[in-house]
C-alpha cells in the first residue's frame, strides 16, 4: 500500500502502475502494489505516520519530509548551489548512493532518487534582488523545517501553508511569491496566478518512493530482487521524463507571458553571498555534515575544471 | 458478521446515540477488520490541524453568535425591509444570495448554517416567515454557493481534471465561469419557490421610502461595513478567508460589546462558551468522518461502487442518470474533497467516452454533491441545522424536502442542458 | 452525611466545569488575538510569527475537542432522534442507558488508542512547529476522549439508578 500526492492519470502514476503490474506478473502476484494517489491519505507528515503504524507500507514523498530520519539527505537542497542541471547530474553520480544508503539505515528502501528539477522564485511582483524578495509574502511548505531555515537566511519571514492552499492564497493575496519547479507550478495551476520568474536555480528538488524497510525485508529475497529491479527502472524513467516535462513546463510558462527575470551581475553576487551563508548555517547547525558538503564542493570544482578543459580543447 | 455489526450501529444511531460515537465505532470496526492499528483514528483526527479552512469555523461561528445575541437581526430586518420591502420575497432572496456567497469561500463545512443562521433565522421569523420555511432555507443555503468562485472544491476539481485529460485544457478560470449561471439558476428557482411557498400568508410589502431607509441605515451604521469588507475584501483578494474571519470576529466583538453595548461582559463568556460547544460538536463529527472516509478509501469502497454502477451504463443518458444517483449517495457519505480526488479520475474517462464535456462534468459533480449535503436521511447539514436550532431531525427533514426538490430540478436542468454551463466559456 | 458528600462532589465538579470553560474561552480569545496580530504584522510591518499559523491551526483542534467535551456534560451531541422521541418513557430510559454505555466504550477505546499514538510520537521526537513537540499538541485527543468517556460512564450510572428506582416501584 503506497500513498502519493501525484494525482491519478499523471505520468508518475502511469509509470508506477506499469511497474507494479510488471512486479505482479513476475512474482506471480506474490507482491502486489496498491496505490492511493492524489493525497487522499494526507500530506507527507500524515503518510509517514501511517507508514509508522503499518496502515501504509510506503509513500512517494519529497526529500524534505525525510530529513527528520536522515538530515543529510538535504545535501542537494543547499540554496543556489548549482547553476544548471549538468552540474547536478555530475554530482548526483557520486552522492545519490550516499543518500540512498543513509535513508536505508534510517529504515527506508528507496530504489533511487527521482529528480524534480530546480525550484525557482515565482512571484506576482518582479523579484530581481534579495531586497525585492524581502518585500514579498513568501510561501513555504508547512512541513519543511530545512526550507524554513534556508529561506530565513534571505531575511524573509515566510508564510507556511499546506500545498493544497497555495493556489487560493495566491489568489487572495495571502502570499504573492512561491518557490517551486516549473512542472509543479503548471500541474498545480499556480502558474495562472504569477507574473514573474526569477531566473536563478534556487534549490534542486527530488522525491523518493520510500518503503518501510522492515516490511520490505519480509518479502522473500527472489521477489525483493524483482521489485528492486522493476521499480528502480520505473523510477528512473520518471526521473528522465521529469527532465523533459521540466523543459516543456518552462515553455508553457513563457507562452503564458510570464516574464523571466535575469538579475544583474551585482544582484546575482548578492544572491550567491546570502545563499552560501545559508549553506554555512546548515552545516553549523548540524543539519548537514561538513565533510560531505566539502566533498560535494570538491566534486563541483572538479566538474568545472573538466568543463574548462573540454572548452579549451575545442 | 459485518452486516450484523452495521445493523447494530444503525440501531444505536436511531436510538439516539451521539452521531460521533456511531461514526467512530464504524470507522474503528472497519480498520480493525482490515488489520490496521487503531491509532490511525488519532492520526486522522489530527488532520483537523492540517486544514486551514477550518479556522473559519470557530471564528465565523463566534461572530455569528455575537450578532445573533445582540439586536443585529432587528436592524437587519428593518434595513432589508426599507430597501427591499417592495419586492416579494425580499429578505428570503437576500438570504439566499448572502449565504451562497458566504458558502463559496467557507466551503460547505456548516459554517453558513451555524454563523449566518444565528443571524438570519431570527431575522426571517421576525420578517414574518414561518418557522419551517426559515429552517429549510437556512439548511439549504449551507451548501448553496459551491459552484461560485472562489469555491475550493471547484479549484480542486480543476487541478485533478487537468491531470486526467491530456488534450483539452480545463482551466480553473473556465470552471469559475461555468459555475456562475448554474448557481444563479439555483438561486432564481429557490427564490421563485420562496414567493410561491408564502403566497397564502405573504410577507406584507412596504413601498420604498428614503426616510425610513436612511434611518434604518443610520441605526445599523456600524454593521453595514461588515459584509462589505468581508465580501469585497475576499473577492478582491485583499483578505484571505482566514484573515477575513479573524477580522470579522474582532470587529464584531468591538462593535457589539463596546460600541452598541448590547452584550454585557459577563454575558460574553457564556456566548463564547455556547458558540465553541457548537463548534466542538461539529468539528468532532468532521474529524471522525475524516477517519471513516479514510477507511472507505483504504478498503476502496467508492471505487467498487462505481464499478458496479458502470456495468449498467449503456448510453450517455443512462450514464448521466446513474451519475446523478451515484453522486447524491456519495455526497452524503464522503467528505467533498476526498470524493473529488477519488471519483473524478474514475469518472472522467467514462464521461469523455460518452461525450460529456469535462468542465460540464465538474459542474454536474459539484451540483450533485451540494444536494448530497442535505439529502435525508444522512446529509451532514441536516444534522448541523438540527443541532444549531435545537430541533428534532424529523422537523428538519420536513422543512428541507421542498427546497431539496427545487434544487433537484435545478440539478436536472444543469445536467441535461450543457449550454447553461458552457455558454460563458465559448 | 451523603448529602454533604454530594455537596462537596458537586462543588468540585462545578470548579472543574469553570476550569474547562475558562480554558475554552481563553483559547478562542488567544486564537482571535494571534490571527489579528499576524494580519497586522504581515500587512503593516512585512513580518510575522513563523509558528503563528501552525499554532492557530492546532488551536482549532483544541477548541473543537474541548468544546466537544463540554458538550458531553449534558449529552448535548448531534444525534439522530428519529425513533427515540416516540418511545414510551420507560423504554427510553433503557435505550439512554444502552447508548450511554455504547458511547463510553467507544470513547474509552478512542482514548486508549490515541494515547498509544501520542506515546509513539513522543518517542519519535517529532516537532509540530518551532521547538514545540507534536505529542504535546496531540495530547488533547486522548485527554478529551478520556473525559468524554468518564462523563458517559457517569451518565449511564444516572440512567441506571433512574431505571432501577422505577423498577423498585
Ligand atoms: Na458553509
Ligand atoms: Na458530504
Amino acid at each position: 500500500k503506497i500513498a502519493t500526492l501525484s494525482p491519478e492519470g499523471s505520468m508518475w502514476m502511469e509509470k508506477m502502475r506499469t511497474g507494479a503490474d510488471k512486479v505482479a506478473r513476475e512474482t506471480g502476484n506474490r507482491v502486489i502494489f496498491k496505490f492511493y494517489p492524489g493525497g487522499v491519505m494526507g500530506n507527507d507528515k500524515t503518510v509517514l505516520r501511517k507508514i509508522r503504524i503499518g496502515q501504509l507500507q510506503g509513500g512517494a514523498v519529497v526529500s524534505g519530509s525525510l530529513s527528520r530520519f536522515f538530515p543529510a539527505n538535504q545535501i542537494y537542497a543547499q540554496p543556489m548551489k548549482f547553476k544548471n542541471l549538468e552540474e547536478v547530474d555530475y554530482v548526483r553520480k557520486y552522492f545519490d548512493q550516499y543518500i540512498i544508503d543513509g535513508l536505508e539505515k534510517a529504515g527506508f528502501v528507496t530504489f533511487g532518487l527521482i529528480g524534480g528539477g530546480f525550484a525557482y522564485i515565482m512571484s506576482q511582483n518582479p523579484v530581481e534582488t534579495v531586497e525585492d524578495l524581502r518585500n514579498q509574502k513568501v510561501w513555504i511548505p508547512d512541513n519543511d523545517r530545512i526550507d524554513q531555515s534556508s529561506i530565513r537566511a534571505f531575511g524573509v519571514t515566510p508564510i507556511p501553508l499546506p500545498i493544497a492552499d497555495v493556489r487560493t492564497s495566491l489568489q487572495s493575496g495571502l502570499i504573492n511569491t512561491v518557490a517551486t519547479s516549473p512542472v509543479g507550478a503548471v500541474v498545480l495551476q499556480w502558474h495562472t496566478q504569477i507574473k514573474y520568474v526569477t531566473n536563478i536555480p534556487l534549490i534542486y528538488l527530488y522525491a523518493v518512493l520510500a518503503i518501510n524497510k522492515k516490511k520490505f525485508s519480509k518479502i522473500p529475497e527472489q521477489d525483493r530482487k524483482i521489485v528492486t529491479r522493476v521499480m528502480t527502472k520505473a523510477l528512473n524513467e520518471i526521473d528522465i521524463q521529469n527532465r523533459k516535462d521540466d523543459i516543456k513546463a518552462i515553455e508553457t510558462l513563457k507562452n503564458r507571458g510570464i516574464k523571466f527575470i535575469t538579475p544583474s551581475k551585482t544582484a546575482l553576487n548578492d544572491w550567491h553571498k546570502v545563499a552560501s551563508l545559508s549553506s554555512k548555517k546548515m552545516v553549523e547547525s548540524g543539519i548537514l555534515p561538513k565533510d560531505v558538503v566539502d566533498e560535494l564542493d570538491t566534486k563541483l570544482a572538479e566538474f568545472h575544471s573538466k568543463e574548462q578543459t573540454t572548452a579549451n580543447d575545442q | 458478521m459485518i452486516y450484523l455489526l452495521i445493523l447494530i450501529l444503525v440501531l444505536f444511531a436511531l436510538l439516539g446515540a451521539p452521531l460521533f460515537s456511531v461514526i467512530t465505532a464504524a470507522a474503528m470496526a472497519g480498520f480493525y477488520f482490515s488489520g490496521i492499528n487503531l491509532s490511525v483514528m488519532a492520526i486522522e483526527l489530527y488532520r483537523i490541524a492540517d486544514t486551514p479552512i477550518l479556522l473559519a469555523l470557530p471564528l465565523f461561528t463566534f461572530a455569528g453568535y455575537i450578532l445573533g445575541e445582540s439586536n443585529t437581526s432587528d436592524r437587519l430586518v428593518r434595513l432589508t425591509q426599507a430597501f427591499f420591502g417592495w419586492m416579494p420575497g425580499g429578505l428570503a432572496i437576500v438570504a439566499f444570495i448572502v449565504c451562497a456567497l458566504f458558502t463559496a469561500f467557507t466551503g460547505a463545512s456548516g459554517v453558513t448554517i451555524v454563523a449566518m443562521g444565528a443571524l438570519l433565522y431570527p431575522a426571517l421569523k421576525q420578517a414574518g416567515y414561518k418557522d419551517k420555511f426559515s429552517l429549510g432555507l437556512i439548511t439549504t443555503s449551507g451548501s448553496l454557493g459551491l459552484l461560485l468562485p472562489p469555491s475550493l472544491p471547484l479549484i480542486l476539481y480543476g487541478v485533478i481534471a487537468q491531470q486526467m485529460s491530456s488534450g483539452e485544457e480545463i482551466s480553473i478560470e473556465n470552471l469559475f465561469l461555468a459555475g456562475i449561471l448554474p448557481a444563479i439558476l439555483m438561486i432564481i428557482l429557490l427564490s421563485l419557490w420562496s414567493i410561491w411557498a408564502n403566497r397564502k400568508k405573504p410577507v406584507p410589502l412596504t413601498p420604498f421610502s428614503l426616510k425610513t431607509a436612511l434611518s434604518a441605515a443610520r441605526e445599523a451604521i456600524w454593521e453595514i461595513p461588515l459584509p462589505i469588507f468581508v465580501f469585497i475584501g475576499i473577492y478582491t483578494g485583499f483578505f484571505a478567508v482566514s484573515e477575513a474571519a479573524a477580522v470579522t470576529a474582532m470587529y464584531v466583538l468591538i462593535v457589539e460589546v463596546v460600541i452598541y453595548k448590547e452584550i454585557p461582559l459577563n454575558r460574553l463568556a457564556a456566548i463564547i462558551k455556547d458558540s465553541m460547544v457548537m463548534v466542538g460538536g461539529i468539528l468532532l463529527i468532521l474529524g471522525v468522518s475524516l477517519a471513516f472516509t479514510n477507511y472507505l478509501i483504504d478498503a476502496e469502497v467508492p471505487m467498487k461502487l462505481f464499478d458496479l454502477c458502470q456495468t449498467y451504463v449503456t448510453s450517455k443518458l443512462v450514464f448521466l442518470i446513474l451519475l446523478n444517483i451515484f453522486l447524491l449517495i456519495l455526497g452524503a457519505m464522503l467528505d467533498i474533497f476526498s470524493a473529488i480526488i477519488i471519483m473524478v479520475p474514475l469518472m472522467l474517462p467514462v464521461a469523455l467516452e460518452y461525450g460529456v464535456n469535462p468542465v460540464h462534468l465538474g459542474i454536474i459533480f459539484l451540483a450533485n454533491m451540494q444536494i448530497g449535503y442535505f439529502t435525508p436521511p444522512v446529509g451532514m447539514n441536516l444534522f448541523i441545522a438540527g443541532y444549531r436550532f435545537n430541533k428534532p431531525i424529523i422537523e428538519i427533514y420536513k422543512a428541507t424536502i421542498p427546497f431539496m426538490l427545487v434544487l433537484l430540478l435545478a440539478v436536472l436542468i444543469i445536467t441535461y442542458w450543457p449550454w447553461l454551463s458552457l455558454v460563458l466559456i465559448s | 452525611m451523603t448529602s454533604k458528600k454530594t455537596g462537596i462532589t458537586r462543588q468540585i465538579i462545578a470548579v472543574l466545569h469553570k476550569i474547562e470553560d475558562g480554558i475554552l474561552i481563553s483559547l478562542l480569545l488567544l486564537m482571535i488575538f494571534m490571527a489579528v496580530l499576524q494580519i497586522f504584522l504581515r500587512n503593516l510591518f512585512d513580518s510575522g510569527i513563523l509558528w503563528g499559523d501552525p499554532l492557530i491551526r492546532i488551536l482549532v483542534l483544541w477548541i473543537g475537542l474541548i468544546g466537544a467535551l463540554v458538550a458531553s456534560r449534558n449529552n448535548h451531541h448531534i444525534s439522530i432522534d428519529v425513533i427515540s422521541r416516540y418511545l414510551p418513557a420507560r423504554i427510553k430510559e433503557l435505550t439512554s442507558l444502552l447508548t450511554a454505555i455504547f458511547t463510553s466504550v467507544v470513547c474509552g477505546l478512542m482514548a486508549y488508542f490515541s494515547f498509544g499514538f501520542v506515546i509513539m510520537e513522543k518517542n519519535d521526537g517529532i516537532l509540530a512547529f518551532a521547538s514545540m513537540p507534536a505529542w504535546v499538541c496531540e495530547s488533547i485527543i486522548p485527554v478529551s476522549f478520556a473525559i468524554i468517556c468518564l462523563r458517559y460512564i457517569l451518565f449511564s450510572f444516572t440512567c441506571f439508578s433512574k431505571l432501577s428506582k422505577r423498577g423498585l416501584k
